[in-house]
């Protein structure tokens, strides 16, 4: 069974609710048979107490109707009168009354349990005697002669009752405890295979696949515009059901968004194109200043619109297109790509990759990677250094991932500006003259986020950038 | 050369053919997809540049309809969807190169030439390539000048095979970007001019002049001038 594979049905909620439930009943049960028995000792010292003021009246009333008799002729006939296994009356019996409160009789007392008889009882000349082995309760009556004798009940089977109680009560708290137990894990298994089913669909919808649904275990009308009698489903397929609308309602907004950013794509870049084709023609015919700066201009803005589409479109996307990623490829595309233009600059360039593999678009973390690059190189001095360096480091969740350092050796960004620079059209004033459009590190936060990891920024003798990817595939 | 130019924007399609023209190639315009599926059922082209949103049929069913029939004619795409995941789709229904709007005219002729080029055997055995005293053995990977050996990084030999392949040709900085490097991505500094740049000192060291040109706004050109 698929419960016993998962020790983590332990740590389920479900199951945790289920043991409270069986913790609970079995708690109540075991209440209500211990009301029970305390009732059951009760009504039986009562019934004891109730025949030895029937004996004792019914002696007492013999010895007046017939006082010639003497003490032992008159308990003779009134034992023969009585049924002897139910009271037995006897005078005198010194032997026995010395093993009242004997160390003996005590441990018998500590043995007897239901035998035992409460407190209240005792204190009305009531003694308990052994008689060969059987147990005896005793009360003392004083007779008209100015004799006394002893009334005694046998009460040796309450020791067996004791016996037969307390097995049927284990008996049947183990009964109880056991078809808690199984109730419990069968409805466990039944909510947790819902509930790893659900927890199964959103991954795969997570992993890109959009379409992915949550399956429903009552069949509903397949029609997708018709909505089910809600009350009819139970609550997982309820669950279920609104989760799917909601997918649905996402799908649709992100698909609209896509749509939008096409459309504003195509709209906007046709006349541009044609303003280029234009500017670029009467260059040809007739070059001039005006016309070369123009185009320039023309470029920024394209350029601008690329960007901010292309921040637009990174943020609607999924993980669909993902594959994996080698690090160190990566890494070492980068380190090959940019080490001449470090270089040139007169920047120590290092890279120190590992062999780590996520999942992602290469092309857009390239793009992230040379964003981050290209601002180091900005901002270094000459003979200034530059690192990129990749180790394995788990996320705040205790998942895998891998962690990327850059670290130039710049003037680094004031505190107060870490949040701001990730803004679109953002720039420090004396960046604003390096001609960059404020979107570079949007379009790196984009990126990173859209494959689940996270930018830090920090001051370390310059800007250090950390970025962190989930790593595996 | 015969191309056919498959582009529903009238100023933009008037352009691509005028220059086209004045580049020695004859063109045909279309303006429509039901247009360009018959035109290339009835006609043979060299090359065709076809825009991706068209009335009636778009371009990707066309280059799909053209590759079912076992037409292998190069097709340019030339379109304003931008976005990676898009161009991997032009290239996967059958495109030979993509090419984002707005474009730079020497961008679109140089895609063109070097499509066109790609048809044409490479000269020599196809494990050497020479240009002028520089000799690549593609099998041993390495690099002649004049005769001498010339130490090179495994990058800087496949940049130097495209430009060879290309003799001639003016290569974009993109086209360096996504045939040498394999990334499609926007730099924002001028990485592929330091590469150049290096692949030039060791190929111009007796030299007087350098074997790439530099086009300016366009890219590079290498060739042999004597």
């Amino acid at each position: 069974m698929s419960w016993l594979r998962t020790p983590k049905i332990l740590t389920s909620s479900s199951f945790r609710f289920a043991m409270l439930t069986v913790g609970v009943i079995w708690l109540s049960t075991a209440l209500v048979l211990v009301a029970v028995y305390m009732q059951l000792d009760r009504a039986i010292w009562r019934s004891i107490d109730a025949s030895l003021d029937l004996q004792t009246t019914e002696l007492l009333q013999q010895a007046k109707q017939t006082p010639s008799l003497s003490t032992e002729e008159l308990l003779a006939a009134y034992n023969a009168q009585l049924n002897s296994s139910q009271a037995i009356a006897s005078s005198g019996a010194d032997s026995m009354q010395q093993m009242h409160n004997s160390p003996a009789m005590h441990a018998m007392h500590q043995a007897m349990g239901l035998a035992q008889p409460p407190a209240r009882f005792l204190a009305e000349h009531h003694r308990m005697l052994a008689v060969n082995g059987a147990l005896q309760v005793a009360r003392s009556v004083e007779l008209p002669n100015g004799e006394a004798v002893e009334l005694s009940q046998n009460v040796a089977y309450l020791t067996d009752l004791q016996t037969s109680l307390w097995q049927s009560l284990l008996f049947g708290l183990a009964i109880t405890l056991g078809i808690a137990l199984l109730g419990s894990l069968v409805l466990t298994q039944r909510s947790l295979r819902r509930i790893h089913q659900i927890n199964r669909s959103c991954q795969a919808i997570m992993a890109g696949d959009l379409a992915h649904r949550i399956p429903y275990q009552k069949a509903l009308d397949a029609r997708a515009d018709a909505k089910p009698q809600l009350g009819a489903l139970d609550d997982y397929d309820q669950m279920a059901w609104h989760i799917n609308q909601m997918l649905d309602a996402i799908h649709d907004a992100m698909a609209k968004v896509r749509q939008v950013s096409d459309n504003i794509a195509h709209d906007l870049k046709s006349p541009l194109a044609r303003i280029r084709v234009k500017l670029e023609s009467a260059y040809e015919q007739q070059p001039s200043i005006e016309v070369e700066d123009s185009l320039q201009e023309l470029d920024r803005v394209l350029a601008m619109t690329k960007s901010l589409l292309g921040i637009a479109r990174i943020e609607s996307k999924t993980r669909a297109g993902f594959a994996p990623v080698s690090v160190r490829e990566l890494l070492q595309d980068v380190q090959e790509m940019y080490g001449p233009v470090f270089d040139e600059q007169g920047i120590e360039f290092s890279v120190e990759p590992n062999d780590q593999t996520l999942a992602g678009d290469k092309h857009l973390l390239m793009q992230a990677l040379t964003n981050l690059l290209d601002n180091a190189h900005n901002h270094t001095p000459t003979h200034g250094s530059v690192s990129l360096l990749a180790t394995a480091e788990r996320g705040v969740d205790g998942s895998a991932g891998v962690q990327w350092q850059i670290q130039d050796s710049g003037p680094g960004i004031d505190k107060a500006e870490f949040t701001k620079v990730f803004e679109r059209f953002y720039r420090q004033d004396e960046a604003r003259q390096s001609g960059g459009f404020g979107l570079g590190l949007s379009l790196v936060q984009s990126i990173i986020q859209l494959h689940g990891g996270t930018v830090e920024l920090s001051n370390n003798a310059g800007l250090r950038v950390d970025i962190w990817l989930p790593a595996g595939v | 050369m015969k191309l056919l130019v498959v582009e529903d924007d009238p100023t933009l399609a008037d352009f691509i053919a005028k220059g086209l023209r004045q580049a020695g190639f004859v063109v045909d315009l279309c303006v429509d997809g039901k247009d360009a599926l018959f035109r290339v059922a009835t006609e043979s082209y060299d090359l065709m540049i076809m825009d991706r949103m068209l009335p009636q049929v778009d371009g990707l069913t066309i280059i799909r309809t053209l590759r079912a029939s076992a037409n292998q004619t190069p097709v340019l795409i030339l379109s304003a969807l931008d976005d990676v995941d898009q161009r991997v789709e032009g290239l996967a229904a059958g495109a030979d190169d993509y090419l984002t709007k707005p474009f730079a005219f020497k961008e679109l002729l140089a895609r063109v030439q070097a499509l066109l080029r790609r048809q044409a055997p490479v000269n020599g055995l196809g494990t050497q390539l020479q240009v002028a005293d520089v000799l690549l053995d593609l099998a041993k990977q390495k690099v002649w000048v004049d005769g001498l050996a010339v130490a090179m990084q495994p990058r800087e030999i496949r940049l130097l095979e495209y430009l060879m392949r290309h003799e001639g040709q003016l290569i974009s900085r993109t086209m360096l970007l996504e045939n040498v490097w394999e990334y499609h991505f926007d730099p924002q500094t001028n990485i592929v001019d330091v590469h150049i740049s290096r692949l030039r000192q060791k190929l111009d060291k007796n030299r007087s002049g350098s074997l790439i040109q530099t086009v300016r706004g366009a890219g590079y050109v290498l060739a042999a001038h004597t």
